[in-house]
């Protein structure tokens, strides 16, 4: 027959089975502090039930902690950096990274003013629409970085498209606003951009 | 070339090494979340892959306060769920099926506990069917499992990681070991 220890307090916190059961998953695994878990330990040493629960899911926790960890292939490092060289990373990424490495340097409150400066500078160019940007007409061949500042203006750029061509792969893709929100045309525009393939831009 | 094309290639060729270096210090553990999560070398290769890949182009978003590996598991994580959802609903393995290994079917082979647990190394076997339980856990509780008893993460990493409260990773961790509980309860008893 085992002990059952239905509700007892301890510390001025009250326990019973339902609720040391509730909390035993973080009792193993020391996130519980202070006199709830000292009130869990007290109601194990006089519960078997409970003091059973925890054991079997120690024993859980403590066999898949001893799992062995899986090995990669030798060349996978490899292979992700090899990858790494046809990514296109998108130019408001890009921007923030430079504006980060540039204030890097600075104390932090001199970093958090300028970096507000930067935004606002940042946003006035891009919604401003960029002056050495001009409408193009249809099938005129566009820089990638400036298509990226099209794109980046948003739903008022029209359509853009963009084209390349390999040995037997021929791309032709319209988007009809915000380009860079659509992960399809993304990828067409990575593709382009690795190939030295051309972005036409319309109004 | 203009002044912001200079700065964002200068900013892309600094982060780019620094990322060549996190690549050789983190594939390996990432690769282990990965194949824990998805249970067999293929996927775990693409997933690792992926992950990487996606973090290379926003690492400009990437907080430095958190560690690499966490800010790398969420989007892991993320990307595993989007595979879920994209394909064909997983096949589910039986407990009472066979263990079938490169080498062919096996017999489960409890390891000897008698010299404490410190000294037990897991069979193969049991690896192979304990990574059978954890692929029948819903995604939710497979990765808190996986991030707490095999990464030895704390409630709150795993919160960030998952993107949760502290209370949803108590509960979604204790689900998950009773069901794997309930899952290898012969090998337990």
């Amino acid at each position: 027959m085992r002990a059952r220890v239905s509700s007892a307090s301890f510390g001025g916190i009250q326990m019973n089975c339902q609720k040391v059961q509730s909390l035993i998953s973080a009792y193993l695994d020391g996130e519980l502090g202070g006199q709830e878990m000292l009130a869990i330990r007290h109601h194990l040493v006089g519960c078997r039930d409970c003091s059973d629960e925890y054991e079997s899911l120690l024993a859980i926790k403590r066999t898949f902690g001893r799992m062995s960890p899986k090995r990669p292939a030798d060349d996978l490092a490899l292979r992700i950096i090899s990858r790494l060289d046809g990514v296109h990373v998108p130019f408001h990424v890009r921007m923030k990274a430079a504006v980060r490495n540039y204030f890097a340097a600075f104390p932090r409150g001199i970093r958090v003013g300028a970096a507000g400066i930067a935004v606002i500078a940042g946003l006035l160019m891009v919604r401003g629409g960029d002056v050495s940007v001009s409408p193009r007409i249809v099938g005129t061949p566009i820089s990638l970085s400036t298509f990226e500042r099209f794109a980046e203006s948003g739903p008022e750029l029209l359509t853009a498209r963009a084209e390349a061509s390999s040995e037997d792969m021929t791309i032709a893709y319209t988007v009809d606003s915000a380009p860079w929100r659509s992960a399809s045309s993304a990828r067409h525009l990575d593709y382009v951009s690795r190939t030295g393939g051309m972005i036409l831009a319309e109004y | 070339m203009e002044f912001s094309d200079t700065a964002t290639l200068a900013a892309q060729n600094e982060d780019r090494k620094a990322f060549d270096e996190l690549v050789h210090r983190c594939h390996k553990q990432a690769y282990n979340v990965a194949y824990r999560m998805t249970g067999n070398h293929a996927d775990a290769d693409d997933l690792t892959q992926d992950t990487f890949v996606k973090a290379y182009r926003f690492f400009a978003n990437y907080n430095r306060s958190m560690p690499f590996e966490n800010w790398l598991y969420r989007i892991m994580s993320n990307i595993f769920v989007d595979w879920l959802r994209r394909r064909p609903k997983a096949v589910i393995r039986s407990l009472d099926e066979p263990i079938r290994q490169e080498e062919g079917e096996t017999t489960l082979d409890l390891p000897d506990t008698s010299e404490g647990p410190e000294a037990i190394t897991l069979s193969n076997e049991l690896d192979a069917e304990m990574q059978a339980a954890l692929d029948t856990l819903p995604e939710d509780f497979r990765l808190a499992v996986i991030l707490c008893d095999i990464e030895g993460l704390s409630y709150e990493e795993i919160s960030e990681v998952m993107g949760c409260s502290i209370g949803t990773v108590r509960s979604r961790l204790h689900r998950g070991r009773k069901l794997l509980r309930e899952k290898l309860r012969p090998y337990f008893e």
